[in-house]
């Protein structure tokens, strides 16, 4: 038996009309919903310490019910709010579903909780300080694109100085 | 990528995928919330780790006969469905499915879900895929 791939699978299901609509719904809803936790987690904060950062009339209660994959009724004004707090980049756009599968095979950790604006820096210049190490010792480095990656780089490089 | 769990449809003795069977059946109109679920869930670590979304309103533990079971919910036009597993290590076990419609309606009892969550354990190439998403 030939087992078909995850994405051949999504875009299979795609065919159905009712299913398509659906999915794109149910991936806003559960995507949304998932990210504000895991951002929130990720900057150490509780619901209401995020609350009280947002400011306004905005409650515990409200980040709860935004963090509730059933919940659905995210605005822009709340995302673009949230976006700002978080210091993380928001992308809304119009785009074709072959895109919207690739997202879904490729979800990962890092992307549901991306890093601040604030964690990418730090990034640039940790990779920056190894990049001087394996240089000095003419080593290669690849490229990394998370902590994760540089995590994984530095024994290598320090292990070859 | 879906690095930090893995999910498994229960397939029967005649080779009949259960959980896709419903998903594509009676389950429809939760299928795309569910599958969307799935793969966020797949992504996510692990209970007890700082990001971990294994707690309601994500999955909610069940307990009474299905104790040591955890279920997703999805309410559509006033029905709730309910896609039934058992979480072991980093393996989620997708054992069946439910309704409640004024009262909980399953296919299966506790014991039959159990039985089965060792026939996947048991012999993974005959009773367990990777979650299905067509």
């Amino acid at each position: 038996m030939i087992l078909a791939s995850k994405r051949e699978q999504i875009l299979k299901s795609l065919n159905d009309k009712e299913y398509r609509d659906q999915f794109v719904e149910e991936g806003i809803n559960v995507g949304i919903a998932f990210q504000i936790r895991a951002l929130r987690n990720r900057q150490e904060l509780t619901q209401g310490a995020l609350a009280d950062l947002l400011g306004g009339r905005n409650k515990q209660s409200l980040v709860s019910l935004w963090e509730n994959p059933n919940y659905g009724k995210h605005t822009l004004a709340t995302l673009k709010e949230l976006a700002k707090t978080f210091d993380v980049g928001l992308s809304i756009r119009f785009v074709p579903y072959s895109t919207l599968v690739d997202q879904a095979v490729n979800l990962s950790n890092n992307a549901i909780a991306p890093p601040s604006f604030k964690e990418e820096e730090q990034y640039k210049a940790t990779m920056e300080s190894l990049r001087k190490i394996a240089d000095e010792q003419k080593i290669k480095v690849p490229d990394a694109n998370n902590m994760v990656d540089i995590n994984n780089l530095i024994p290598s490089v320090l292990q070859s100085a | 990528m879906g690095s930090e769990f893995t999910f498994y449809d229960y397939i029967d003795a005649n080779e009949s995928n259960l959980i896709n069977n419903w998903l594509n059946g009676g389950g429809k109109l939760a299928k795309a919330y569910f599958n969307q679920m799935v793969n966020n869930l797949e992504a996510s670590p692990p209970a007890g780790f700082q990001y971990s979304v294994w707690v309601p309103p994500y999955v909610l533990p069940l307990n009474g006969d299905w104790d040591d079971f955890t279920e997703l919910r999805k309410k559509v036009n006033r029905i709730q469905y309910r896609l039934i597993c058992k979480v072991e290590d980093r393996n989620v076990y997708l054992v069946t499915w439910g309704f409640h419609k004024g009262s909980w309606e399953t296919d299966i009892t506790p014991q039959t879900g159990k039985d089965r969550v060792n026939q996947m354990k048991a012999d993974p190439w005959k009773y367990r895929r990777w979650h299905d998403f067509s």
